[in-house]
């Protein structure tokens, strides 16, 4: 019986376990902004939609609520780093601390909107969080300049030392940091017993509150802290780009990253990490290829990826299952 | 672009009246709304969804509603 349960537990463990795989991929991430200093910017731009990816995936993946309104935090994130930096003080990481805070208030009231109905109810309820705020940063333009944006913000160097610099490349070590850090957070908490209890509510929340876990608190937390993360993410792109403007609310914004977390995969913490990276190289490729109709490929690719399955269409690219029989 | 969703979300999906009255419903709300207080714009609507889905979260008119 005690060795039944070892390799249960050794086994739910194992999952949270870095693999070799893991720490290549990482060093290699790193790396980039130095090889390719070309592509520096874009590199920064991955690591900032990766993050926003996981903190949708946190809610989506693990959770189970779909959310059409994220780009919500991901604004209000992005707004409150861009004033502070403009208004109050021009260090990075103390503008990063504070938005992170504010969304994080902002995310706490949200989340009890999505406590109740079905998934209509909460698609539309979190749509309307976003299209509001969308609203309030459109007419209070004299604090947030409105249509045109908020211009004008300047950073100060990061920890006093490494100033960001036209190509981006400092502005990409520094998103890329963000990302690892909270990578490995988000990484240590969903592998902790709370995980397990989020990841419980997805498949049965009915069940799970019969065996006695608190439904609504559970749900309530789960919420916030992706709503902290993905302010994170928003004011990194505000700091990186000294720039915010009404696009961080759009809904495009949500149903792009709901597609990345779709790419690829839910429920994994590098799920959203991979669909970032090849959502934004695909629209990089192809809108450099045809700048007009790259909506056309991109939406080609997604009915495909559907319509096979993910696992069948990665182990299609695999030059050695091509000679293989039909046995699995 | 939206509003088809938030009337069929507000006026709840189990029935074919129910969204025809939502529509009514928010479609005079929405225009009254920006007649008297022109500065609201489209808040009017917004939040009138939020605040209908958050007391009756499987629409208006839908059976069995209200948990």
């Amino acid at each position: 019986m005690t060795s039944t349960l070892n390799t249960l537990v050794s086994n739910v463990l194992a999952q949270s376990r870095w693999r070799g795989w893991e720490f290549a991929l990482w060093a290699i991430l790193f790396v980039l902004p130095f090889a390719i200093p070309k592509h520096a910017a874009l590199v920064n731009e991955i690591a900032i939609v990766a993050l926003f990816a996981i903190s949708l995936d946190l809610i989506l993946g693990y959770r189970g609520i779909v959310s059409l309104g994220h780009a919500a935090f991901l604004g209000f994130g992005a707004y409150s780093a861009a004033l502070f930096a403009k208004h109050l003080h021009p260090d990075p990481l103390l503008g990063l601390a504070v938005a992170v805070f504010a969304t994080t208030l902002l995310g706490f009231v949200c989340s009890f909107t999505i406590l109740r109905g079905t998934d209509l109810t909460r698609l539309m309820v979190t749509l309307g969080v976003s299209l509001i705020l969308f609203e309030i940063a459109n007419k209070f333009d004299t604090l947030t300049g409105g249509a045109d944006g908020l211009q004008g913000v300047i950073m100060a160097p990061v920890l006093g030392r490494f100033e960001f610099d036209l190509q981006g490349q400092t502005a990409a070590w520094y998103s890329l940091t963000v990302l690892l850090v909270f990578f490995i957070v988000l990484r240590r908490v969903m592998g902790s017993p709370w995980g397990f209890t989020v990841q419980t509510l997805r498949d049965n929340a009915l069940r799970a509150s019969a065996v006695g876990v608190a439904v609504s608190k559970v749900t309530v937390q789960t919420y916030t802290l992706a709503a902290l993360v993905a302010g994170a993410a928003g004011a990194l792109m505000a700091q990186t780009s000294g720039f915010a403007s009404l696009d961080v609310f759009s809904v495009e914004r949500s149903a792009d990253l709901m597609l990345m977390v779709v790419i690829g995969g839910l429920g994994w913490m590098y799920g959203g990490l991979f669909g970032a990276v090849v959502f934004k190289l695909l629209h990089d490729v192809i809108s450099s290829i045809t700048p007009q109709y790259w909506g056309f490929w991109m939406g080609l690719f997604l009915v495909i990826l559907v319509l096979v399955g993910r696992d069948r269409l990665i182990a299609s690219l695999n030059p050695l299952n091509w000679f293989k029989g039909k046995q699995s | 672009m939206v509003y088809f969703l938030i009337v069929v979300a507000v006026g709840g999906t189990s029935s074919i009246t129910g969204p025809l009255l939502a529509a009514l419903l928010l479609g005079i709300a929405d225009v009254a709304g920006k007649y008297y207080v022109p500065k609201l714009g489209a808040f009017m609507v917004y939040g009138l969804m939020i605040v209908i889905l958050l007391w009756r979260p499987q629409g208006l008119f839908s059976r069995g509603a209200g948990k």
